[in-house]
């Protein structure tokens, strides 16, 4: 299933829009609009297709979405998660989560005088990207506030175009909707005759996805634990890439020894094979210490050993002298080595101060561990930061020049 | 009812339990005898390699159906399950809010407490009501069981590195991406053992479980499981329509679990 986050500033419309297409590909149960209703009559407001996905009493009462949420629509023959974020940059971490589960974005900006392409927006698709997303549809909304004027449609698009170019995303759509009113989202509405592009639910169908990584033959495992047998333990972990085979010479990473396979078990039960995406239960020749973090590969996969590791870092809430790293959950103290300049992830160009930003860098952690790029094997390549203990900010591991 | 791809899902699972019994060791499960607890065990039983390596708690008010404790007692001796009943004291005069509240959640405090389990895997599902909806796959509750919803600590790609506090545990919610057809689809494939009761008799069947008070079952033919998945493909009534818990007041089950209901 194809998961699509929507993004954009808070009170721009991202929930609406997910609440109609919802309604409109009949994907929601009567039962669940006929509550929303009650809702919207109950604070006095006409029929808000955003409560579909606000379901907290405190996001309907105050118009905004708290935390990340998920619904599913199937649009001809094609099934679509959306995830719904919250727009508020106090909520960052919130919309982090969501994003970090899409393989696609829509981009909501309000063309409603006042409202237009935020900082808050900006800081959305910097972010979204830096997690993977690079394919973005830009639903420009409330086009109904503005006469349907094509003229406040490309005086968006214009800005938000530049802003994309400039951050190095060239893979995009802009379509002009009204998200409350349902327009341009499933069907053509006639109010917008001199839109001659497709409507948004059709562009997202439309699109060629699921790219492999052009690595996908050699095969990974990352462990994460050991599971009991009847008599024996066995090694946990996942197949990330390509396929395995019982009696399989692998490497043991980080200790970068050779192994056998000497008995797979997948889906509780023995077996020959196991692929991507399967949890694999595992005899191997030598016995691993502490799992977690470890990594089984084929002798020719590029992974890499070490302590120092070129990266790029994104933080939301600054950096604390007492930094960790939790690296595929083993978590460990690092310290951040030649930092490259920071960008402003608002305007995506190189800034002095501030808290708020992303930075090419080298970190150097307390231990080694296995890595990869983030463009060769995600699972391998992608780290959460703590500063003090708490959340604060994400990265991912360059390619070594 | 949109299919999921049922090895896709179950892969998610089993990666979800293997992550908590690691991180966690002392851990639990709650089973109602319904469907998607069942579910679950079954799962469990693949990514634990035929066992179920934790115990499975039964809160019982005393008023669940016949079959259901019948069909409990087979199941444990059938896939020889750890099973811990937690009493609850059913007060006529309560029901509803209250029931669930004070009854369940109480009982669930107590096993807690007693046996000290770090995580509590629940059978919550997404498509089963908007507020669960909300949830993360691992979500930590303090030490009075409250569900801080309006802070959530973030969950990127695999990683649950959520902090519990001292007391307080962690609900695993394996099933969160399931759908209800998925299920059915699921328990069809690997044959799962299902409780009488979702099978229509005279026109009626349950199609949510809850205990004898609150639960009311739908009018169906569906006799068999195929019958149901079929069933579910048309459908345009909601899962819980037979659930008393959720037709009070509005945000009930918000309230419910933000007070440490499942």
């Amino acid at each position: 299933m194809d998961r699509i986050v929507v993004l954009g500033h808070k009170d721009h419309g991202k929930s609406t829009l997910i609440g109609q297409l919802l309604i409109q590909t009949n994907s929601v149960f009567e039962s669940r609009i006929a509550e929303a209703k009650r809702a919207s009559k109950r604070l006095g407001k006409k029929f808000e297709p955003a409560f579909l996905l606000d379901s907290f009493s405190e996001e309907r009462a105050y118009g905004l979405t708290l935390d990340t949420t998920r619904a599913e629509l199937k649009y001809k023959g094609a099934a679509y998660e959306f995830i719904d974020v919250p727009g508020h940059k106090e909520l960052i971490q919130n919309m982090i989560t969501g994003a970090s589960y899409a393989d696609s974005a829509i981009l909501v900006v309000s063309a409603k005088a006042g409202e237009g392409f935020k900082d808050q927006t900006r800081r959305h698709v910097f972010i979204a990207n830096m997690l993977g997303i690079d394919f973005f549809i830009v639903a420009v909304n409330k086009l109904d506030a503005v006469g349907y004027s094509e003229q406040a449609f490309n005086k968006i698009k214009g800005e938000v175009e530049a802003y994309l170019k400039a951050v190095g995303i060239n893979n995009f759509v802009f379509v002009p909707v009204s998200a409350y009113t349902g327009e341009n989202l499933v069907a053509l509405s006639k109010n917008m005759k001199w839109y001659k592009g497709k409507p948004l639910l059709e562009i997202l169908h439309g699109r060629v996805h699921k790219k492999g990584h052009g690595h996908e033959r050699q095969a990974v495992v990352l462990l994460h634990g050991t599971v009991e047998g009847e008599r024996e333990r066995f090694i946990a972990g996942r197949v990330i890439s390509g396929k395995l085979s019982s009696k399989q010479q692998l490497l043991l990473l980080p200790e970068n020894k050779k192994v056998t396979l000497l008995s797979l078990l997948v889906k509780g039960k023995k077996s020959r094979q196991a692929k991507k995406g399967e949890n694999i239960a595992a005899k191997l020749s030598v016995d691993v210490k502490e799992p977690k973090g470890k990594v089984l590969a084929s002798t020719n996969a590029d992974i890499s050993v070490g302590k120092k590791l070129p990266a790029k870092i994104l933080t939301v809430s600054g950096l604390s002298s007492k930094l960790q790293i939790n690296f595929n959950g083993v978590l460990l103290g690092c310290k951040i080595g030649k930092l490259g300049r920071k960008i402003d992830i608002l305007t995506g160009k190189p800034y002095k101060h501030g808290k708020i930003f992303a930075a090419e860098c080298e970190l150097e952690l307390s231990k080694p561990i296995v890595y990869s790029s983030f463009a060769k094997y995600p699972e391998l390549g992608r780290f959460i930061l703590l500063s003090d203990g708490n959340f604060s900010g994400f990265g991912i591991v360059n390619n070594r020049n | 009812m949109i299919e999921q791809d049922l090895d896709e899902l179950e892969e998610r699972s089993i990666y979800i339990m293997r992550e908590a019994k690691e991180k966690f060791g002392n851990i639990a499960a709650l089973w109602s005898m319904g469907k998607d607890s069942t579910t679950m065990l079954a799962i469990a039983r693949k990514a634990f390699l035929g066992k179920v390596p934790f115990p499975v708690i039964h809160i019982d008010n005393g008023i669940d159906f016949p079959e259901s404790y019948k069909f409990r007692d087979d199941l444990v001796k059938k896939w020889k399950l750890n099973l811990i009943v937690a009493k609850s004291e059913i007060k006529p005069e309560i029901s509803g809010f209250s029931c669930c509240g004070a009854n369940k959640t109480e009982a669930l405090k107590k096993v807690m407490a007693k046996y000290k389990f770090k995580a509590l895997i629940v059978s919550i599902r997404r498509d089963e009501h908007a507020i669960r909806a909300k949830e993360r796959y691992m979500s930590v509750r303090d030490r009075n069981f409250k569900w801080n919803y309006r802070n959530q600590p973030p969950e990127l790609w695999d990683d649950y590195s959520s902090k519990i506090e001292e007391g307080g545990h962690v609900r695993v919610h394996p099933l969160l991406d399931w759908n209800e057809i998925d299920i059915w689809r699921y328990i069809k494939k690997e044959h799962i053992p299902v409780n009488p009761l979702y099978f229509s008799r005279n026109g009626y069947r349950y199609r949510s479980l809850g205990c004898t008070h609150c639960t009311v079952p739908i009018k169906s033919d569906a006799k068999t499981v195929d019958d149901i998945i079929n069933e579910l493909k048309t459908t345009n009534i909601e899962e819980r329509s037979g659930r008393e818990q959720d037709k009070e007041k509005a945000y009930i089950m918000q309230r419910l679990r933000a007070l440490g209901y499942m």
